[in-house]
Protein backbone atom coordinates (compact mmCIF):
# COMPACT_ATOMS: atom_id res chain seq x y z
CA UNK A 1 0.00 0.00 0.00
CA UNK A 2 1.58 3.28 -1.04
CA UNK A 3 1.76 6.22 1.35
CA UNK A 4 -0.14 9.37 0.51
CA UNK A 5 0.78 12.76 1.93
CA UNK A 6 -2.46 14.72 1.58
CA UNK A 7 -3.87 17.99 2.94
CA UNK A 8 -7.43 19.02 3.73
CA UNK A 9 -9.39 22.24 3.26
CA UNK A 10 -7.75 23.79 6.34
CA UNK A 11 -4.31 23.07 4.91
CA UNK A 12 -3.63 20.43 7.55
CA UNK A 13 -1.69 17.49 6.15
CA UNK A 14 -1.04 13.91 7.15
CA UNK A 15 0.53 10.80 5.72
CA UNK A 16 -2.07 8.09 5.18
CA UNK A 17 -2.31 4.94 3.10
CA UNK A 18 -3.90 4.28 -0.29
CA UNK A 19 -5.23 0.81 -0.93
CA UNK A 20 -6.38 -0.84 -4.13
CA UNK A 21 -9.72 -2.57 -3.64
CA UNK A 22 -10.06 -4.09 -7.10
CA UNK A 23 -12.02 -7.32 -7.14
CA UNK A 24 -10.05 -10.04 -8.88
CA UNK A 25 -11.75 -13.23 -9.90
CA UNK A 26 -9.51 -16.17 -9.20
CA UNK A 27 -9.63 -18.58 -12.11
CA UNK A 28 -7.73 -21.85 -12.22
CA UNK A 29 -6.90 -23.81 -15.32
CA UNK A 30 -7.22 -27.60 -14.99
CA UNK A 31 -6.49 -30.38 -17.45
CA UNK A 32 -8.77 -33.25 -18.47
CA UNK A 33 -7.93 -35.10 -15.24
CA UNK A 34 -8.84 -32.09 -13.14
CA UNK A 35 -5.23 -31.40 -12.17
CA UNK A 36 -3.96 -27.84 -11.95
CA UNK A 37 -2.13 -26.47 -14.95
CA UNK A 38 0.47 -23.74 -14.59
CA UNK A 39 1.78 -21.21 -17.06
CA UNK A 40 5.44 -21.32 -17.92
CA UNK A 41 7.62 -19.14 -20.10
CA UNK A 42 9.44 -21.27 -22.64
CA UNK A 43 12.46 -20.53 -24.79
CA UNK A 44 11.82 -20.89 -28.52
CA UNK A 45 15.01 -19.59 -30.08
CA UNK A 46 18.05 -17.63 -29.00
CA UNK A 47 19.80 -14.87 -30.85
CA UNK A 48 21.99 -17.50 -32.50
CA UNK A 49 18.97 -18.74 -34.45
CA UNK A 50 17.68 -15.44 -35.67
CA UNK A 51 17.62 -14.51 -39.36
CA UNK A 52 20.76 -12.35 -39.38
CA UNK A 53 22.94 -15.03 -37.76
CA UNK A 54 21.63 -17.81 -39.98
CA UNK A 55 22.12 -15.70 -43.07
CA UNK A 56 25.70 -14.97 -42.03
CA UNK A 57 26.27 -18.69 -41.52
CA UNK A 58 25.01 -19.26 -45.06
CA UNK A 59 27.55 -16.81 -46.45
CA UNK A 60 25.02 -14.02 -46.83
CA UNK A 61 23.08 -15.81 -49.55
CA UNK A 62 19.39 -16.44 -49.11
CA UNK A 63 19.40 -19.39 -51.51
CA UNK A 64 22.08 -21.05 -49.43
CA UNK A 65 20.11 -20.31 -46.29
CA UNK A 66 16.97 -21.86 -47.79
CA UNK A 67 18.94 -24.97 -48.66
CA UNK A 68 20.36 -25.11 -45.14
CA UNK A 69 16.90 -24.91 -43.65
CA UNK A 70 15.64 -27.74 -45.85
CA UNK A 71 18.58 -30.08 -45.32
CA UNK A 72 19.12 -29.53 -41.60
CA UNK A 73 17.48 -27.59 -38.77
CA UNK A 74 19.86 -24.73 -38.02
CA UNK A 75 16.96 -22.64 -36.74
CA UNK A 76 16.45 -24.99 -33.78
CA UNK A 77 18.89 -25.36 -30.89
CA UNK A 78 17.89 -28.79 -29.64
CA UNK A 79 19.76 -28.25 -26.38
CA UNK A 80 17.97 -25.05 -25.46
CA UNK A 81 14.65 -25.05 -27.31
CA UNK A 82 11.84 -25.74 -24.89
CA UNK A 83 13.76 -24.73 -21.75
CA UNK A 84 11.67 -23.15 -19.06
CA UNK A 85 12.77 -19.60 -18.33
CA UNK A 86 13.06 -18.20 -14.80
CA UNK A 87 14.47 -15.00 -13.40
CA UNK A 88 15.17 -13.46 -16.77
CA UNK A 89 16.47 -9.95 -17.25
CA UNK A 90 15.68 -7.36 -19.87
CA UNK A 91 18.71 -5.86 -21.61
CA UNK A 92 19.34 -3.53 -24.49
CA UNK A 93 21.23 -4.84 -27.52
CA UNK A 94 22.61 -3.06 -30.55
CA UNK A 95 21.75 -4.05 -34.08
CA UNK A 96 24.95 -6.14 -33.97
CA UNK A 97 23.24 -8.06 -31.15
CA UNK A 98 25.70 -7.02 -28.48
CA UNK A 99 24.62 -6.06 -25.00
CA UNK A 100 24.82 -2.34 -24.33
CA UNK A 101 25.75 -0.95 -20.95
CA UNK A 102 25.23 2.78 -21.52
CA UNK A 103 22.21 4.20 -23.28
CA UNK A 104 20.49 7.47 -24.05
CA UNK A 105 16.73 7.59 -24.40
CA UNK A 106 14.66 10.06 -26.38
CA UNK A 107 10.90 10.48 -26.30
CA UNK A 108 9.20 10.79 -29.67
CA UNK A 109 5.85 12.53 -29.14
CA UNK A 110 3.30 11.58 -31.79
CA UNK A 111 0.01 13.15 -32.77
CA UNK A 112 -3.17 11.03 -32.79
CA UNK A 113 -2.62 10.41 -36.51
CA UNK A 114 0.82 8.96 -35.79
CA UNK A 115 2.83 11.86 -37.21
CA UNK A 116 5.81 13.04 -35.19
CA UNK A 117 5.19 16.15 -33.13
CA UNK A 118 8.47 16.62 -31.27
CA UNK A 119 11.49 14.88 -29.83
CA UNK A 120 12.82 15.45 -26.33
CA UNK A 121 15.07 13.76 -23.80
CA UNK A 122 13.23 11.14 -21.82
CA UNK A 123 11.88 12.57 -18.59
CA UNK A 124 10.97 10.12 -15.86
CA UNK A 125 8.98 12.23 -13.47
CA UNK A 126 9.56 11.73 -9.78
CA UNK A 127 6.84 10.51 -7.47
CA UNK A 128 4.94 13.32 -5.76
CA UNK A 129 2.29 11.47 -3.76
CA UNK A 130 4.53 10.77 -0.77
CA UNK A 131 6.83 13.76 -1.01
CA UNK A 132 7.61 16.45 1.55
CA UNK A 133 5.05 18.69 -0.15
CA UNK A 134 1.60 17.21 0.48
CA UNK A 135 -1.03 16.84 -2.20
CA UNK A 136 -3.09 20.00 -2.21
CA UNK A 137 -6.80 20.32 -1.57
CA UNK A 138 -7.28 22.58 -4.60
CA UNK A 139 -10.82 23.68 -3.84
CA UNK A 140 -11.83 22.84 -7.43
CA UNK A 141 -15.00 20.84 -7.08
CA UNK A 142 -16.86 18.85 -9.68
CA UNK A 143 -20.34 17.60 -8.96
CA UNK A 144 -20.74 13.84 -9.17
CA UNK A 145 -23.40 14.36 -11.81
CA UNK A 146 -20.84 16.12 -14.02
CA UNK A 147 -17.73 14.15 -13.12
CA UNK A 148 -18.83 10.85 -14.62
CA UNK A 149 -19.76 12.61 -17.89
CA UNK A 150 -16.43 14.34 -18.30
CA UNK A 151 -13.70 12.00 -17.03
CA UNK A 152 -12.83 8.34 -17.32
CA UNK A 153 -11.70 7.03 -13.95
CA UNK A 154 -9.50 4.08 -14.82
CA UNK A 155 -7.98 3.47 -11.40
CA UNK A 156 -9.32 3.98 -7.90
CA UNK A 157 -7.73 3.81 -4.49
CA UNK A 158 -9.35 3.84 -1.08
CA UNK A 159 -7.65 6.22 1.34
CA UNK A 160 -7.31 4.62 4.74
CA UNK A 161 -6.25 5.88 8.15
CA UNK A 162 -3.27 4.59 10.11
CA UNK A 163 -4.19 5.79 13.61
CA UNK A 164 -6.85 7.67 15.52
CA UNK A 165 -5.69 11.13 14.48
CA UNK A 166 -5.71 10.28 10.81
CA UNK A 167 -9.13 8.67 11.27
CA UNK A 168 -10.56 12.04 12.38
CA UNK A 169 -8.62 13.80 9.61
CA UNK A 170 -9.99 11.57 6.87
CA UNK A 171 -13.48 11.36 8.36
CA UNK A 172 -13.81 15.15 8.27
CA UNK A 173 -12.57 15.24 4.66
CA UNK A 174 -15.06 12.57 3.64
CA UNK A 175 -17.91 14.34 5.42
CA UNK A 176 -17.13 17.66 3.79
CA UNK A 177 -17.15 16.06 0.36
CA UNK A 178 -20.22 13.91 1.04
CA UNK A 179 -22.22 16.94 2.20
CA UNK A 180 -21.46 18.76 -1.04
CA UNK A 181 -22.00 15.67 -3.23
CA UNK A 182 -18.92 16.52 -5.21
CA UNK A 183 -15.48 15.29 -6.18
CA UNK A 184 -12.50 17.43 -5.25
CA UNK A 185 -9.45 17.78 -7.48
CA UNK A 186 -6.18 17.16 -5.64
CA UNK A 187 -2.90 18.21 -7.16
CA UNK A 188 0.78 17.68 -6.55
CA UNK A 189 3.67 20.09 -6.33
CA UNK A 190 4.08 23.40 -4.53
CA UNK A 191 1.19 25.02 -6.34
CA UNK A 192 -1.02 21.95 -6.27
CA UNK A 193 -1.49 21.94 -10.03
CA UNK A 194 0.62 18.94 -11.00
CA UNK A 195 -0.83 15.52 -11.80
CA UNK A 196 -0.24 12.68 -9.36
CA UNK A 197 2.75 10.44 -10.00
CA UNK A 198 2.86 7.41 -7.73
CA UNK A 199 6.17 5.92 -8.85
CA UNK A 200 9.11 7.38 -10.70
CA UNK A 201 8.42 7.25 -14.42
CA UNK A 202 4.84 6.02 -14.03
CA UNK A 203 1.84 7.52 -15.79
CA UNK A 204 0.63 10.80 -14.27
CA UNK A 205 -3.03 10.98 -13.27
CA UNK A 206 -5.48 13.66 -12.24
CA UNK A 207 -6.82 12.75 -8.82
CA UNK A 208 -10.35 13.41 -7.57
CA UNK A 209 -11.37 12.72 -3.98
CA UNK A 210 -14.85 11.44 -3.18
CA UNK A 211 -16.21 11.10 0.32
CA UNK A 212 -19.07 8.98 1.68
CA UNK A 213 -20.33 8.75 5.25
CA UNK A 214 -22.26 6.00 7.01
CA UNK A 215 -22.83 7.06 10.60
CA UNK A 216 -19.47 7.09 12.32
CA UNK A 217 -17.76 5.36 9.42
CA UNK A 218 -16.27 6.96 6.35
CA UNK A 219 -15.17 6.04 2.88
CA UNK A 220 -12.68 8.22 1.03
CA UNK A 221 -11.95 7.25 -2.56
CA UNK A 222 -9.27 8.68 -4.81
CA UNK A 223 -10.45 8.47 -8.43
CA UNK A 224 -7.59 8.62 -10.92
CA UNK A 225 -8.10 9.75 -14.50
CA UNK A 226 -5.86 10.32 -17.50
CA UNK A 227 -8.59 10.33 -20.13
CA UNK A 228 -11.49 12.65 -20.85
CA UNK A 229 -14.81 11.29 -22.00
CA UNK A 230 -14.97 12.80 -25.45
CA UNK A 231 -14.79 11.64 -29.03
CA UNK A 232 -11.54 12.03 -30.94
CA UNK A 233 -11.54 13.59 -34.38
CA UNK A 234 -11.14 10.25 -36.21
CA UNK A 235 -14.28 8.82 -34.61
CA UNK A 236 -16.28 11.89 -35.61
CA UNK A 237 -14.92 11.52 -39.13
CA UNK A 238 -15.90 7.84 -39.25
CA UNK A 239 -19.40 8.72 -38.10
CA UNK A 240 -19.71 11.41 -40.76
CA UNK A 241 -18.58 8.93 -43.41
CA UNK A 242 -21.08 6.37 -42.16
CA UNK A 243 -23.89 8.93 -42.38
CA UNK A 244 -22.83 9.86 -45.91
CA UNK A 245 -23.57 6.30 -47.16
CA UNK A 246 -26.83 6.32 -49.28
CA UNK A 247 -29.87 4.88 -47.51
CA UNK A 248 -30.29 2.09 -50.07
CA UNK A 249 -26.89 0.63 -49.18
CA UNK A 250 -27.24 1.04 -45.44
CA UNK A 251 -30.13 -1.03 -44.08
CA UNK A 252 -31.46 0.78 -41.02
CA UNK A 253 -32.02 -1.29 -37.90
CA UNK A 254 -35.62 -2.26 -37.31
CA UNK A 255 -37.44 -0.69 -34.38
CA UNK A 256 -39.96 -3.55 -34.22
CA UNK A 257 -39.56 -6.66 -32.16
CA UNK A 258 -39.45 -8.93 -35.22
CA UNK A 259 -36.02 -9.38 -36.70
CA UNK A 260 -37.10 -8.85 -40.29
CA UNK A 261 -38.85 -5.55 -40.75
CA UNK A 262 -39.99 -3.93 -43.98
CA UNK A 263 -37.60 -1.31 -45.27
CA UNK A 264 -38.70 2.22 -44.59
CA UNK A 265 -37.08 5.60 -44.45
CA UNK A 266 -35.30 6.34 -41.19
CA UNK A 267 -36.72 9.04 -38.94
CA UNK A 268 -34.74 12.24 -38.86
CA UNK A 269 -32.47 12.08 -35.86
CA UNK A 270 -30.54 14.66 -33.89
CA UNK A 271 -26.78 14.61 -34.29
CA UNK A 272 -25.35 13.06 -31.10
CA UNK A 273 -22.25 15.22 -31.45
CA UNK A 274 -24.29 18.33 -30.78
CA UNK A 275 -24.16 19.08 -27.10
CA UNK B 1 -15.75 -0.88 -40.07
CA UNK B 2 -16.94 -0.59 -36.46
CA UNK B 3 -18.78 -3.58 -35.01
CA UNK B 4 -22.40 -3.14 -34.04
CA UNK B 5 -24.05 -4.01 -30.78
CA UNK B 6 -27.78 -4.58 -30.49
CA UNK B 7 -29.72 -3.21 -27.56
CA UNK B 8 -33.31 -3.61 -26.41
CA UNK B 9 -34.96 -0.71 -24.62
CA UNK B 10 -38.63 -0.65 -23.58
CA UNK B 11 -39.45 -3.28 -26.18
CA UNK B 12 -37.58 -1.63 -29.03
CA UNK B 13 -34.45 -3.14 -30.52
CA UNK B 14 -31.81 -0.97 -32.12
CA UNK B 15 -28.16 -1.32 -33.01
CA UNK B 16 -25.24 1.00 -32.43
CA UNK B 17 -21.72 0.94 -33.84
CA UNK B 18 -19.02 0.96 -31.16
CA UNK B 19 -15.89 3.04 -31.63
CA UNK B 20 -13.12 2.36 -29.15
CA UNK B 21 -11.59 5.50 -27.68
CA UNK B 22 -8.30 5.59 -25.82
CA UNK B 23 -5.50 8.03 -25.02
CA UNK B 24 -3.68 7.38 -28.27
CA UNK B 25 -6.71 8.46 -30.32
CA UNK B 26 -7.35 11.55 -28.20
CA UNK B 27 -3.91 12.82 -27.31
CA UNK B 28 -1.39 10.85 -29.37
CA UNK B 29 1.37 8.70 -27.96
CA UNK B 30 4.98 8.68 -26.86
CA UNK B 31 7.55 6.25 -28.25
CA UNK B 32 10.90 5.85 -26.58
CA UNK B 33 13.96 5.59 -28.81
CA UNK B 34 17.05 4.08 -27.23
CA UNK B 35 20.52 4.77 -28.60
CA UNK B 36 23.95 3.66 -27.50
CA UNK B 37 26.86 6.07 -27.05
CA UNK B 38 27.63 5.85 -30.78
CA UNK B 39 24.13 6.86 -31.72
CA UNK B 40 23.08 3.40 -32.92
CA UNK B 41 19.55 2.28 -32.22
CA UNK B 42 19.11 -0.38 -29.53
CA UNK B 43 16.36 -2.87 -28.94
CA UNK B 44 15.19 -4.79 -25.94
CA UNK B 45 16.11 -8.44 -25.59
CA UNK B 46 15.84 -11.03 -22.85
CA UNK B 47 18.85 -12.35 -20.99
CA UNK B 48 18.34 -15.83 -19.53
CA UNK B 49 19.32 -16.51 -15.93
CA UNK B 50 22.59 -18.11 -17.08
CA UNK B 51 23.76 -14.58 -17.87
CA UNK B 52 24.88 -15.60 -21.37
CA UNK B 53 21.90 -16.65 -23.46
CA UNK B 54 20.35 -13.75 -25.32
CA UNK B 55 16.79 -14.17 -26.54
CA UNK B 56 15.46 -11.72 -29.12
CA UNK B 57 11.91 -10.39 -29.40
CA UNK B 58 9.65 -13.31 -30.32
CA UNK B 59 12.05 -15.90 -28.93
CA UNK B 60 9.86 -16.89 -26.01
CA UNK B 61 6.43 -18.45 -25.68
CA UNK B 62 3.94 -19.08 -22.90
CA UNK B 63 2.51 -22.51 -22.35
CA UNK B 64 0.77 -24.67 -19.77
CA UNK B 65 2.27 -27.61 -17.89
CA UNK B 66 0.70 -29.89 -15.31
CA UNK B 67 2.10 -30.62 -11.85
CA UNK B 68 4.43 -33.26 -13.30
CA UNK B 69 5.86 -30.83 -15.80
CA UNK B 70 4.19 -32.34 -18.86
CA UNK B 71 2.97 -30.01 -21.56
CA UNK B 72 -0.81 -29.49 -21.70
CA UNK B 73 -2.53 -28.22 -24.82
CA UNK B 74 -4.62 -25.13 -24.33
CA UNK B 75 -7.59 -26.85 -25.97
CA UNK B 76 -7.57 -29.48 -23.20
CA UNK B 77 -7.82 -26.90 -20.41
CA UNK B 78 -10.92 -25.94 -18.51
CA UNK B 79 -11.51 -22.86 -16.35
CA UNK B 80 -12.72 -23.47 -12.80
CA UNK B 81 -13.01 -21.41 -9.64
CA UNK B 82 -10.96 -21.91 -6.47
CA UNK B 83 -13.26 -24.75 -5.34
CA UNK B 84 -12.99 -26.54 -8.66
CA UNK B 85 -16.48 -25.68 -9.85
CA UNK B 86 -16.96 -25.00 -13.53
CA UNK B 87 -17.25 -21.33 -14.30
CA UNK B 88 -20.41 -20.35 -16.10
CA UNK B 89 -19.77 -19.49 -19.72
CA UNK B 90 -21.23 -16.39 -21.29
CA UNK B 91 -21.94 -15.63 -24.92
CA UNK B 92 -20.43 -12.75 -26.78
CA UNK B 93 -22.48 -9.58 -26.41
CA UNK B 94 -22.53 -9.37 -30.20
CA UNK B 95 -24.53 -12.61 -30.51
CA UNK B 96 -27.84 -11.26 -29.23
CA UNK B 97 -29.46 -7.97 -28.12
CA UNK B 98 -28.63 -6.68 -24.64
CA UNK B 99 -31.49 -5.36 -22.59
CA UNK B 100 -31.15 -1.91 -21.04
CA UNK B 101 -33.29 -2.08 -17.94
CA UNK B 102 -31.07 -1.94 -14.87
CA UNK B 103 -30.50 1.62 -13.68
CA UNK B 104 -27.71 2.27 -11.21
CA UNK B 105 -26.73 5.25 -9.08
CA UNK B 106 -23.71 7.45 -9.67
CA UNK B 107 -22.06 5.90 -6.62
CA UNK B 108 -22.52 2.39 -8.03
CA UNK B 109 -20.91 3.56 -11.25
CA UNK B 110 -18.07 5.29 -9.39
CA UNK B 111 -17.35 2.00 -7.59
CA UNK B 112 -15.99 0.66 -10.88
CA UNK B 113 -12.63 1.28 -12.53
CA UNK B 114 -13.24 1.84 -16.22
CA UNK B 115 -10.84 -0.03 -18.50
CA UNK B 116 -12.49 0.34 -21.94
CA UNK B 117 -14.45 3.18 -23.53
CA UNK B 118 -16.64 2.82 -26.61
CA UNK B 119 -18.48 5.73 -28.21
CA UNK B 120 -21.86 4.54 -29.46
CA UNK B 121 -23.12 5.69 -32.81
CA UNK B 122 -26.29 4.65 -34.50
CA UNK B 123 -29.03 6.23 -36.49
CA UNK B 124 -31.64 4.09 -34.81
CA UNK B 125 -30.79 4.75 -31.18
CA UNK B 126 -34.06 5.03 -29.25
CA UNK B 127 -35.21 8.61 -28.64
CA UNK B 128 -36.62 7.61 -25.28
CA UNK B 129 -33.26 6.17 -24.30
CA UNK B 130 -31.38 9.28 -25.39
CA UNK B 131 -33.75 11.41 -23.35
CA UNK B 132 -33.14 9.33 -20.23
CA UNK B 133 -29.41 9.34 -20.74
CA UNK B 134 -29.44 13.13 -21.13
CA UNK B 135 -31.06 13.32 -17.69
CA UNK B 136 -28.09 11.51 -16.16
CA UNK B 137 -29.51 7.99 -16.04
CA UNK B 138 -26.87 5.24 -16.09
CA UNK B 139 -27.74 1.75 -17.28
CA UNK B 140 -25.73 -1.30 -16.24
CA UNK B 141 -25.25 -4.35 -18.45
CA UNK B 142 -22.99 -7.40 -18.60
CA UNK B 143 -20.55 -7.20 -21.50
CA UNK B 144 -18.33 -9.83 -23.03
CA UNK B 145 -16.58 -9.06 -26.31
CA UNK B 146 -15.69 -12.62 -27.30
CA UNK B 147 -17.65 -14.73 -24.83
CA UNK B 148 -15.90 -16.82 -22.23
CA UNK B 149 -15.98 -17.54 -18.55
CA UNK B 150 -17.08 -14.18 -17.23
CA UNK B 151 -18.79 -11.04 -18.42
CA UNK B 152 -17.58 -7.62 -17.32
CA UNK B 153 -19.81 -4.99 -15.78
CA UNK B 154 -20.46 -2.24 -18.32
CA UNK B 155 -22.44 0.98 -18.30
CA UNK B 156 -24.38 2.92 -20.92
CA UNK B 157 -24.48 6.64 -20.21
CA UNK B 158 -24.22 9.99 -21.94
CA UNK B 159 -21.07 12.09 -21.98
CA UNK B 160 -20.85 15.82 -21.53
CA UNK B 161 -21.01 16.39 -25.30
CA UNK B 162 -24.19 14.36 -25.70
CA UNK B 163 -22.48 11.24 -27.04
CA UNK B 164 -23.79 7.93 -25.70
CA UNK B 165 -21.00 5.76 -24.34
CA UNK B 166 -20.46 2.14 -23.39
CA UNK B 167 -17.90 1.96 -20.58
CA UNK B 168 -16.54 -1.44 -19.50
CA UNK B 169 -15.21 -1.68 -15.97
CA UNK B 170 -14.00 -3.72 -13.04
CA UNK B 171 -15.70 -3.62 -9.66
CA UNK B 172 -13.87 -2.32 -6.59
CA UNK B 173 -14.79 -3.58 -3.14
CA UNK B 174 -14.76 -0.32 -1.20
CA UNK B 175 -15.79 -0.56 2.45
CA UNK B 176 -16.76 1.95 5.11
CA UNK B 177 -14.11 2.25 7.80
CA UNK B 178 -14.67 2.87 11.47
CA UNK B 179 -12.13 3.91 14.05
CA UNK B 180 -11.68 0.36 15.29
CA UNK B 181 -10.90 -0.92 11.84
CA UNK B 182 -7.24 -0.28 11.24
CA UNK B 183 -7.21 0.89 7.66
CA UNK B 184 -3.60 -0.02 7.13
CA UNK B 185 -1.28 -2.51 8.79
CA UNK B 186 1.12 -1.02 11.28
CA UNK B 187 4.73 -1.83 10.43
CA UNK B 188 6.59 -4.11 12.77
CA UNK B 189 9.00 -1.31 13.63
CA UNK B 190 6.18 0.70 15.13
CA UNK B 191 4.85 -2.08 17.30
CA UNK B 192 5.92 -2.07 20.90
CA UNK B 193 7.91 -5.17 21.68
CA UNK B 194 6.65 -7.46 24.37
CA UNK B 195 8.93 -6.90 27.29
CA UNK B 196 9.55 -8.77 30.47
CA UNK B 197 8.49 -5.83 32.55
CA UNK B 198 6.75 -7.75 35.23
CA UNK B 199 3.11 -7.67 36.21
CA UNK B 200 2.94 -3.89 36.75
CA UNK B 201 4.07 -3.27 33.11
CA UNK B 202 7.28 -1.46 34.00
CA UNK B 203 10.40 -2.67 32.29
CA UNK B 204 13.21 -2.44 34.82
CA UNK B 205 15.67 -4.12 32.53
CA UNK B 206 16.07 -0.91 30.56
CA UNK B 207 17.37 0.89 33.66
Amino acid sequence: MPNLNVSDSRNRDAVVKAESMRRETVVRQVDAQGENAYTRKVLKATIEQDYDRLLAAAGGKEDALAEMLVKSDPEIDFEKCGLFLWDVSRVFVTQDEEVVYRIEQTEIVRNPDGSEKERRPRDRGESNTDADVPLKWTGRKVSKADAFKRFVFGTKLQIVHVNGLTFDFLYDMAKELADEKCLMLVGGGEKGNEPLVFRRGSLPYRGFLEGRIDGDRYMLILHLSNLELKKPAEVEKAEEEAKAVPLAEDPKPSKKKTKKAPKKAAKPKSDPTNS
Amino acid sequence: MARKLEFTFQGETFSAAIHKVDRTKLYGSIDVETLDTEGKRCELATLANDGRTLIPYGGTALGYVNADGWWVDRADLKSVDLDGNDLPTVESSFSKPTELSLKVSVEDFLDHSIRLCYALEGEGVSEALLKELSEGVIYRIDFSYRGGSEADPAFVLQGGDGTPWLLVGVKNEFTFLGLEQAGAGVSEDDEAEDGDGGDDGFDFEML
